[in-house]
């Protein structure tokens, strides 16, 4: 009884978790590394010059020096990897390429050549290829449907997460499951697996659906069969729409988090309704992020279309010339038309929905 | 007489006046609404949960279902011999201790870069305001929605070709760093827009603080800063991990694996692989082979599937247990990034 008793009077001291030790062991290990003699005497000598030169210079001067310090290698990584590409690939669209090959001799690779051909790869792309323009037609409009869909969506889930429930944290760990498990290596090797699912959902699916084959009763029930459709492939891609939606769910959560209380706190005094309170706080307050989330969506849902795996085809067999009407196309020309086409439709994709969202967007400023 | 009656059976029903009544009518309609909310709030999540976790337990249940019987019809769900050849394939496919190794190294690294190249640019843009600040960080934002397969053709062309200060980033281990640090490794521009976001939110009178007291501008990040923004941290540093652990794009590009290998790359590439292994096995006469008893089950489709399926649950398992250990810090911190416009 005693035992009992004075355990519950001692306040129970909260362990510090697994993490929260590896992350305190990392910040010590630092410390000790950045304040022992032989770091501190090297700092000093490398940051003697600089220290000189900046000694009369105003706070605000250091900072903005510092500011452009900080810059420097990020303005480096991304000339090199994204900017001298990015022209590379606007020059090939419109020309035709050729690898010059090695040096026999030295095994030196030479070089490239371009020459121009104004807009004939472009004109093969739109003109002459089988499926590309309508696989970019087609993924613009599922991607345009899918934007207000996947956002809706998880605007409405972040919104239900954040209300206190039995068992939250673990319907939260599950939610974000499918942003864990997203992964191309997974998808192709699933795609292996693909006659493995097919096989084994005869069995089970056959059982379901003949019983509770809603759609059906749908149509029958005169409701318009697009109608029917959009609602069908809606529900029927409701895994895939949980799994792309994880960060939106993240953004938006955390934004409600962000909206200060004592809003929710004066619409409970004036005795406003839940459904008063998302509508009049929780989605104004919450707005700006959807031009986030909205941008994060397009990026991610055209990256997955089928139009990646057409410009793949083009992207592995490099330097092979094309015969066709036009004259001398290459792959790698038809390759970089393909993608400029595919970047300017996506970002097309985003300003249009930016426009469209940015009428509702409302802008807090205490 | 039916007053008289109601009157025996509720006594105090004549004290209640019209208003009160109307109260009592209006509580009962908002507790029945909120049972109503309740009740579809659990509906809808109870479903969602078990859409999202379906797919899991049947990688499970193909993972443990002997090869015999991938054909059998009354297998469901639940096998009827249980047995870890699957994982033995799946394992030797895959090379599972050391790309395993190899991945935990490789994914640990970047993070910590990611998060130290993500912070100091966040904090460069967030408050070491310089003339231009505003375009750089938007070109930044830029990389973000061109997608890195249009870039594929003239990005491997230019990387072969040309070193990066005299650094052959092709076939090299240390490749990914190198594009990390510079902030051009896994979606970087989200973590470099996340931080800025960050630290603009951390109170400015924390910084002149720090300042009057003497700091430099790297002492006060350093210091003050740095330690403030740990939601931050624990998030960018969950993503860069886990996106770093499923990337396949960046392996190839880099072709860091041959020399390197890690779990996305032999499981992308393992089919062909599967092939080599089984007949190295069959060649040397594995006892697991002894319960195959059917010829014909190693050259069938089915069976490659199932191999896939246990490498893919094989890559996503270390995964799935590091994340039960850190959802709490993972979920916590997103509620205190508290990311605004």
């Amino acid at each position: 009884m005693n035992l009992k008793d004075n355990s519950n009077d001692t306040p129970e001291i909260k362990k510090k978790s697994f993490f929260t030790k590896i992350l305190n062991a990392i910040k010590d290990f630092f410390y000790i590394i950045f304040s022992s003699k032989i770091v501190v005497s090297v700092i000093n000598v490398l940051s003697y010059i600089p220290k000189k030169l900046t000694q009369n210079l105003k706070y605000d001067k250091k900072k903005a020096i510092w500011g452009i310090v900080f810059i420097i290698p990020l303005l480096v990584g991304f000339g090199y990897f994204f900017l001298i590409p990015f022209i590379t690939t606007v020059v090939y669209s419109f020309s035709y390429v050729q690898s010059l090959g090695n040096n026999p001799i030295t095994g030196e690779f030479i070089g490239i050549t371009t020459e121009g051909i104004g807009f004939d790869n472009y004109q093969y792309v739109l003109n002459q290829h089988t499926t590309f323009k309508e696989t970019l037609v087609s993924s613009f409009g599922t991607t345009f449907f899918e934007v207000p869909l996947i956002l809706i969506f998880s605007l409405i889930i972040a919104v239900v997460l954040n209300s206190k429930f039995k068992g939250r944290a673990l319907v939260r760990a599950i939610f974000f499951m499918p942003v864990i498990f997203n992964s191309q290596a997974v998808d192709i090797a699933m795609s292996t697996g693909a006659p493995l699912a097919s096989a084994t959902e005869n069995v089970t699916a056959d059982l379901f659906a003949s019983m509770f084959n809603f759609s059906d009763f749908l149509v029958m029930a005169n409701i318009p069969p697009i109608f029917v459709n959009f609602l069908s492939n809606a529900t029927g891609s409701i895994y895939n729409i949980i799994s792309y939606s994880g960060v939106q769910i993240l953004i938006f959560l955390s934004g409600i988090q962000a909206v200060p209380k004592h809003l929710y706190e004066a619409a409970k005094m004036e005795g406003a309704t839940q459904y008063e309170i998302f509508w009049k706080i929780t989605f104004p307050m919450v707005s700006p992020l959807m031009l986030t989330a909205a941008v994060y969506t397009v990026v991610d849902s055209f990256l997955r279309s089928n139009l990646v795996s057409i410009i793949g085809v083009f992207a592995n067999n490099k330097f092979i010339d094309l015969v066709n009407g036009l004259g001398g196309v290459t792959y790698s020309g038809i390759h970089a038309a393909m993608s400029w086409l595919f970047a300017l439709s996506s970002i097309l994709l985003i300003s249009i929905v930016l426009i469209g969202i940015s009428r509702m967007v409302f802008y807090y400023d205490e | 007489m039916m007053n008289k009656f109601l009157n025996m059976i509720f006594p105090n029903r004549q004290s209640l006046d019209i208003q009160q009544r109307k109260a009592k009518n209006r509580l009962v309609r908002q507790n029945s609404l909120s049972f109503i909310a309740v009740l579809l709030r659990t509906f809808l999540l109870v479903g969602l949960c078990f859409v999202i976790l379906l797919p899991i337990f049947q990688k499970f249940s193909y993972a443990f279902r002997h090869p015999m019987d991938i054909t059998n019809p009354q297998v469901v769900w639940i096998p009827e011999n249980w047995s870890t050849i699957n994982f033995q394939i799946a394992g030797e496919l895959l090379v599972f201790w050391s790309s395993l190794f190899n991945t935990t190294i490789l994914s640990f690294f970047t993070m910590l870069i990611q998060i130290m190249a993500a912070a100091v640019a966040g904090y460069s843009f967030a408050r070491l305001k310089f003339k231009g600040n505003n375009i750089i960080f938007f070109l930044i934002l830029f990389t973000l929605v061109v997608p890195n397969e249009t870039l594929h053709v003239s990005r491997s062309q230019f990387l072969v070709n040309t070193p990066f200060f005299g650094i052959n980033l092709v076939a090299n281990i240390f490749s990914m760093y190198i594009l990390a640090a510079f902030g051009q490794g896994i979606r970087s521009a989200i973590f470099i827009y996340l931080f800025r976001q960050f630290f603009k939110n951390i109170p400015v009178e924390l910084e002149e603080s720090a300042q009057v007291d003497g700091a430099g501008v790297i002492r006060t990040f350093w210091s003050v800063m740095l330690p403030n923004a740990r939601g931050a941290i624990v998030t960018v540093g969950l993503f860069a991990f886990v996106w770093q652990w499923n990337d396949y794009y960046f392996a190839n590009l880099l072709a860091y694996s041959n020399t390197f290998p890690v779990l996305s790359t032999r499981l992308g590439g393992g089919t062909d692989r599967l092939f080599t292994v089984m007949s190295g096995w069959v060649a040397s006469g594995k006892q697991v082979f002894d319960s195959i008893t059917d010829v014909t089950v190693a050259s069938d489709p089915l069976f490659f599937g199932l191999i896939a399926n246990t490498g893919a649950l094989l890559m996503m398992l270390p995964l799935l247990i590091g994340y039960f250990f850190v959802q709490k810090q993972f979920v916590e911190s997103i509620e205190r990034t508290g990311i605004t416009g």
